[in-house]
């Protein structure tokens, strides 16, 4: 039972990461993809 | 001692050294390239000097504050509406006269003004001598020499910036001879009747800009008090200067503005006689030779793929076995479980796969940032210019398609510097056909692991196919859609410069970085998620009967090969010793020895290798059960009868989705995916060979896979920023004709590839 509940975190994260990116992204203004915040004009790979 | 703050906004022409500047004052490390147009967006960073805080704003390169493009308008918007305490105009010391051309707009505009000769050492090498206090005291402007790249004339700089802020009280518009001078002073004093008007616009810029029949400005007038007069008495003024000269009133103030500039530089500037031919003249008559030119370029590209490859093998190899270890170990320290799973089957198998690509990157990009920083990107656009025109297309749009090779999110951005509404539409469109560097880790694994003597060919036809399919896209547009013909566009081309090494090397780690810390971030969670939904819901394997699919799989053994197999191993015909796997190695020598002793009859070795070979096959098919039986499956199965037609099963077609969250992605889903049925050893060589072994794969559904993912709709950040720059409508349609486009090409290539294959 253990195992399913940190899996399921673990998933859940995983989730909520991906969604924070999308609308990240989304909102784009800045010149940047979200992918990082280091780039200096989204010049991710 | 207080702290006193001054706003900079660093402007100039493109490719001037402005980001250079930048760095160097900020300490900041923002790309630079030697080409024009890195610039699309406003950039900050501060500075500390003496008793000042500086915040200092890297704007767009421009060659004008007219409203014919969008950075144009962030650069003069920023200048009117944030009112810097002071511009810094970046100059070109070799290219004075183009560049003051922008200066004097600003000082058209009134604001405070110090410039920076920039590559001042350069124009002293090509004879260029600049008296800049005579310059000074001509235009009124504090002039600097600086040499960006190693950070000279930086402090004087600051220093003048400082003097020019704490002394500035000019309120000086330039001269552009009497006759033009009433005309600007009348519509100036019509403009001056709405104080809060002119509280927002500078008065004289307006004036002039009324005069250039800015469109801006013209919908701008409709707010002021008196627009009528001041309506009345720029149609009146246009009228008399056009038929005063002859020409466009926007051309007669341009024609004064560059007089001025004639006059003032004829009196600040010499030039030596160079009787030698410069370096950049002397490479450019080679590499910009009408007939050597293309064959050059593609020679340098053909060489930087098949380096990157025969350098890079080696050590994407010692990473991908790092990675079957610490699979090993991973799976041999924890207990079998869901956990034990999640991270081997899901974490070390999906991210892992993408970070076996760092060294490719590291070297591809490294090539990459010396062709920018020496200046031979730009003759690159320089050569696809007349081949852009021929397929409808901007020559300045040459430079969102170079930025695409490596993302497209910069790339549809870089779009903005093209003036046509038409023309940065189809740039947008087509930029994602570009192969960027997420989809280049998938491309290096299909052809790595389906074509091995030729992975640098193969990828190079893929990049190939991705600007013909560019091309012929921008064509269909330009003849259905957008029709209309591409604008002329003057290419500027740098001196070939020599990349520093601070400087390549900081490019390269950037991306290096960007691209390790999205699979830290992105990819692993892309990879949780895949695990998820490949394992869940699950089957309980073991309450299914496979006792008549084992009695089927006997039967269809191939006994006599087997048996031969056992007997040339028993008479030694088999030579053990040239077996790589230890393991395998290492049963059959005891196997061998059985035999010979006679422990064992080649009879009953043939049934204990059918009854292995039998378990095997089950154990495949039970993991295959759970694999359908799942949400990837499920959705995997729904989407089969669309994939089929182009040579995909559904574990396939559901790779090739899940790049919508990034490129990479389609690797890490493959890791996950094709992990399922193979033993230990096998899973230690990696991904290529799990792929070489899967019954659906061959060369030609490698390839068309290359071209789905080098086709379809771009991921999700580009989406969003395609949706940002020409809105929901076009989005949709990218969406669309990507989508389809890559069906349609991957079906035409297949079903073609299937009567040879």
């Amino acid at each position: 039972m253990l195992e399913y509940i940190i899996v399921g975190l673990i998933v859940l994260s995983a989730v909520i990461i991906l969604v924070y990116k999308f609308f990240k992204t989304s909102d784009n203004k800045d010149g940047k993809c979200g992918c990082c915040s280091n780039c200096s004009y989204s010049d991710k790979l | 001692m207080e702290i006193k703050k001054i706003t900079v906004a660093l402007a100039g022409n493109p490719n001037t050294g402005k980001t250079t500047i930048f760095n160097g004052l900020t300490g900041l490390r923002h790309k630079v390239g030697n080409y024009p147009g890195v610039t699309v967006e406003k950039k900050v960073g501060t500075r500390k000097y003496k008793n000042y805080e500086f915040t200092i704003y890297d704007l767009p390169g421009t060659y004008s504050l007219t409203a014919y493009s969008i950075d144009e308008v962030v650069t003069r918007d920023f200048i009117i509406n944030e009112k810097p305490d002071v511009v810094v105009d970046v100059l070109d010391s070799g290219n004075l006269e183009r560049n003051l051309y922008l200066c004097m707009q600003f000082q058209e505009l009134n604001v405070p003004i110090v410039c920076a000769l920039n590559l001042s050492d350069e124009a002293e090498a090509r004879g260029v001598v600049i008296d800049e206090v005579k310059l000074s005291k001509i235009l009124r402007i504090q002039m600097v020499k600086t040499v960006g790249v190693k950070s000279e004339g930086l402090e004087n700089l600051l220093e003048r910036i400082i003097d020019t802020v704490e002394n500035s009280n000019t309120q000086f518009c330039p001269s552009y001879g009497g006759e033009l001078e009433t005309d600007i002073s009348e519509i100036t004093k019509a403009l001056n009747s709405d104080a809060d008007f002119v509280s927002k616009y500078p008065a004289c810029w307006f004036a002039i800009k009324l005069l250039e029949k800015d469109k801006r400005a013209i919908e701008l007038i409709e707010n002021h008090a008196q627009k009528e007069i001041v309506k009345f008495k720029t149609s009146e003024k246009i009228k008399r200067i056009e038929k005063h000269f002859g020409r466009d009133s926007e051309i007669v103030i341009s024609e004064q503005r560059y007089g001025y500039i004639r006059g003032a530089t004829a009196e600040a500037i010499t030039r030596k006689p160079v009787l030698e031919i410069d370096m950049t003249e002397k490479i450019d008559a080679v590499v910009l030779n009408k007939v050597l030119s293309l064959p050059i370029f593609i020679f340098i590209i053909w060489a930087i793929f098949q380096l990157t490859f025969a350098i890079g093998e080696y050590p994407m190899g010692w990473l991908e076995t790092i990675f079957g270890w610490t699979s090993e170990l991973a799976g041999s320290l924890m207990a079998d479980g869901l956990l034990k799973s999640l991270v081997v089957d899901g974490i070390i198998a999906g991210v892992g796969g993408v970070f076996s690509f760092v060294p490719l990157i590291v070297l591809l990009f490294l090539f990459i940032s010396i062709l920018e920083d020496t200046g031979y990107m730009s003759r690159i656009a320089f050569i696809m210019d007349k081949v852009l025109h021929l397929f409808g297309l901007h020559g300045q749009s040459f430079l969102p398609m170079i930025l695409g090779f490596g993302c497209s999110v910069p790339a549809v951005m870089a779009s903005r510097a093209l003036k046509s509404a038409k023309d940065r539409i189809i740039t947008v469109l087509i930029t994602p056909f570009m192969s960027c560097g997420a989809k280049l880790p998938v491309h290096i694994l299909l052809a790595g692991a389906f074509f091995a003597h030729n992975a640098g060919n193969i990828v190079i036809s893929i990049y190939i196919i991705g600007i013909m399919l560019a091309l012929i896209s921008s064509l269909i547009f330009r003849k259905t859609i957008l029709k209309g013909d591409s604008t002329p566009f003057v290419m500027e081309l740098p001196p070939y410069r020599m990349p520093t090494l601070r400087g390549i090397f900081f490019h390269v780690w950037e991306k290096t970085f960007q691209y390790i810390k999205k699979a830290g971030t992105i990819i692993l969670a892309a990879s949780v998620l895949i695990w998820a939904v490949t394992t869940f819901p699950k089957l309980n394997t073991d309450t299914i009967s496979y006792d008549n699919l084992k009695e089927e799989f006997k039967k269809r053994v191939d006994i006599n090969s087997i048996k031969s197999e056992m007997e040339a191993l028993k008479s030694g015909k088999t030579v053990i010793s040239n077996i790589e796997e230890p393991e395998e190695k290492k049963s059959l020598s005891e196997l061998k020895e059985q035999l010979i002793k006679g422990e064992k009859t080649i009879e009953s070795a043939v049934n204990e290798k059918i009854e292995e070979l039998t378990e095997a096959r089950i154990e495949t098919l039970k993991q295959e059960a759970a694999l359908e039986y799942s949400i990837a499956g499920r959705i995997g199965k729904i989407i089969e009868p669309l994939v089929r037609p182009i040579g995909f099963d559904w574990k396939i077609g559901v790779s090739a989705v899940t790049g919508f969250a990034a490129k990479e992605v389609v690797v890490s889903t493959l890791g996950i995916l094709y992990k399922v049925g193979i033993d230990e050893t096998e899973e230690s060589e990696g991904l290529r060979e799990s792929l070489r072994k899967d019954e659906a794969f061959n060369p030609l559904v490698a390839y068309v896979l290359m071209l789905f993912t080098l086709i379809i709709a771009p991921c999700f950040a580009t989406l969003a920023v395609i949706k940002a720059e020409i809105g929901w409508k076009w989005l949709g349609f990218s969406i669309l004709y990507s989508t389809l486009g890559a069906w349609a090409v991957c079906f035409v290539v297949y079903q073609i590839g299937s009567l040879f294959v």
